[in-house]
């Protein structure tokens, strides 16, 4: 892991990749502490204003500060995205695991059940389930993490059906380890440097699928600053006042940049394959 | 004959997963709370108005008997009546078909066009500036989120310069923006395949072989690289076809592009579970039809492919 670390800061992507994650779970964190105004302050005396020494990036339809209400946003993106990433891998590895090592009926269910979740692209999914549960918070987690599994499903099989047959694990087989064991010590281990890959860049997809979700009005609600939802009530103002719409889009790309660097060096690092000169 | 037995085992593998969806679909959509009869009927209607709705929409049948039903009708392709507007949700569909597949038309063709000639340049020019380059536009259309882009794309094009128009359909200049939209997202990926599909060809030993006869360069890389280096990129890019005819939802909602995405959305917010419920049947279906073809394509222009197994869709 340390030799990881060591070439990810020689990684001039990784590095860049690896202060902005870092810097926007910082600022995420503290926003309660950091931001100028109150992001759900409210006053039509000072709505729609231009970027100015006062208020950075200008104020919303409601005078409400931009600055603030992107701060304060970012806890709903990082959240919501850590969260479904964590609830795809969370079920999908396990059952990969499952699957790959037993093998069998059991494996062929699971294969045919996850061409059907991958017959949908993640988008189609996730509107067809918000459809069904209603907008909000928990929903809207629930909706991107199951578009999850499928991927975790398929990738940690296919890696498993791969250990599966190598000398170790048949020696460990022949010494008489429990499957469990087998599976949990000897196996997992090997998954995880693809793993840590996938994981990073679904990250940077879940933050957009969320953001996508709530500028159609079916992720988090107005008035909470997602930055999503902040676009998609910002779109009514972009005559006027395209302000509203430039800066949680710019917050938006920044945030899913750091996170795909980070992701696409992890990977030309962990395999060798693709490592530059 | 081979060949035969291969497209037989798919589309039963096809029909297996559109009838999960559609199974799968039915029942969360019957199982969850919520009565559509009453979401119908407003909220100032009587209990026996509701009681009317319910029976014209069969909604008082026991739920096995509705889901046999909703399966017989859906082979005869009737995906039952939009709530909104009464009219049959297969013509709803079909009226926006052609819009959703013109659009994934001309982006699919101006991402190909942009990302293979740069994975190209990318790859022949390993590791050169020009690499760095376009892997910093690949990494930057992965990241963009695309309907701020087409916002973006909104104000630069319609509100300052005038040129184009800011959404809705009808002519050619109303699908350039959407496409450049979708074409920029599009190729990210395509450029970074084909670049790595190249590099990993240019390592094997038959073009090393090739190279070292003295074959002039040109002649190596355009009647060896390129010929096998480009069979997985057909493969992504027919995968990412299909998703785009599930309509681009957002894509299509930003330029008013009256097709099945924006539908989709739509109905989702009127609350027309059947014109929901049969749009992403019409998805699925179309998904995986586009997935068999790519499929079939792959076979025929690599002949190192095997049929038997039929499950290697990883």
């Amino acid at each position: 892991m340390n030799e990881t670390l060591r070439l990810l800061l020689k990684h001039k992507g990784g590095l860049i990749g690896l202060c902005i994650v870092l810097g926007s779970v910082i600022t995420a964190l503290l926003s309660n502490f950091i931001t100028p105004y109150n992001p759900y302050d409210a006053d039509l005396n000072r709505a729609l204003q231009s970027p100015s020494i006062k208020y950075p990036l200008g104020t919303d339809e409601q005078g409400r500060d931009i600055l603030s209400r992107i701060i304060y946003g970012s806890r709903f993106s990082l959240f919501i995205a850590f969260t479904s990433v964590a609830i795809g891998a969370l079920i999908g590895i396990p059952i990969g695991l499952i699957s790959g090592y037993y093998g069998g009926w059991m494996d062929y269910i699971v294969q045919r059940i996850t061409d059907i979740l991958l017959a949908l692209p993640g988008i189609v999914l996730a509107l067809a389930l918000v459809a069904i549960l209603g907008p909000g918070l928990m929903n809207l987690i629930i909706a991107i993490g199951i578009g999850f599994i499928p991927t975790y499903i398929r990738l940690t099989r296919g890696v498993t059906l791969q250990v599966k047959s190598m000398e170790y694990i048949v020696a460990a087989k022949m010494l008489g380890l429990s499957n469990f064991r087998i599976i949990f010590r000897h196996i997992l281990p090997n998954i995880l440097p693809p793993l840590t890959v996938q994981l990073t860049l679904h990250i940077g997809s879940a933050i957009l699928g969320a953001a996508g979700l709530g500028f159609l009005g079916l992720g988090v609600q107005p008035p909470h600053p997602e930055w999503g939802a902040m676009i998609g009530t910002g779109r009514s103002y972009i005559f006027r006042a395209p302000h509203l719409v430039l800066f949680p889009g710019l917050a938006l790309f920044l945030v899913v940049l750091g996170f795909n660097l980070l992701g696409s060096a992890l990977q030309e690092i962990l395999d060798p394959r693709l490592r530059r000169g | 004959m081979a060949l035969l037995r291969y497209l037989l085992k798919r589309l039963f593998g096809l029909f297996l997963v559109v009838f999960g969806i559609v199974t799968i679909l039915f029942f969360i959509l019957n199982l969850t709370p919520g009565d559509p009869a009453r979401l119908l009927a407003g909220f100032e209607a009587t209990e026996e108005d509701v009681e009317t709705i319910r029976k014209a929409l069969g909604l008082d049948r026991p739920l096995h008997e509705r889901y046999l039903r909703y399966m017989l009708n859906l082979l005869r392709f009737d995906l039952g009546n939009s709530l909104r507007t009464g009219t049959p949700v297969i013509e709803e569909v079909l009226a926006r078909l052609p819009n959703t597949i013109l659009l994934a038309v001309s982006s699919m063709s101006l991402a190909l066009v942009i990302g293979i000639p740069l994975g190209i340049l990318a790859a022949v020019k390993n590791n050169s500036i020009i690499d760095y380059l376009v892997l910093i536009f690949s990494i930057i259309g992965n990241s963009i989120p695309i309907f701020w882009l087409g916002l973006m794309f909104i104000v630069l094009f319609s509100v300052k310069l005038h040129l184009l128009p800011a959404g809705g359909s009808g002519t050619p200049l109303h699908l350039i923006l959407p496409s450049i939209t979708i074409a920029i997202y599009l190729s990210s990926y395509i450029v970074r395949f084909t670049r790595a599909s190249i590099l990993e060809v240019l390592n094997q030993e038959f073009v090393r072989y090739a190279f070292s006869k003295g074959l002039p360069r040109n002649i190596v890389l355009y009647k060896h690289v390129l010929r096998n280096a480009l069979i997985p990129v057909l493969t992504i890019s027919g995968l990412q076809f299909g998703a785009l005819l599930g309509g681009a939802p957002i894509t299509e909602t930003v330029f008013a592009w009256p097709g099945i995405g924006k539908y989709i959305v739509d109905s989702i917010f009127a609350k027309d579970y059947p014109a929901v419920q049969g749009s992403v049947f019409i998805f699925a279906l179309a998904y995986a039809l586009v997935n068999l073809i790519t499929d079939l394509l792959y076979v025929i222009v690599d002949p190192r492919v095997k049929l038997e197994g039929g499950e290697e869709s990883e």
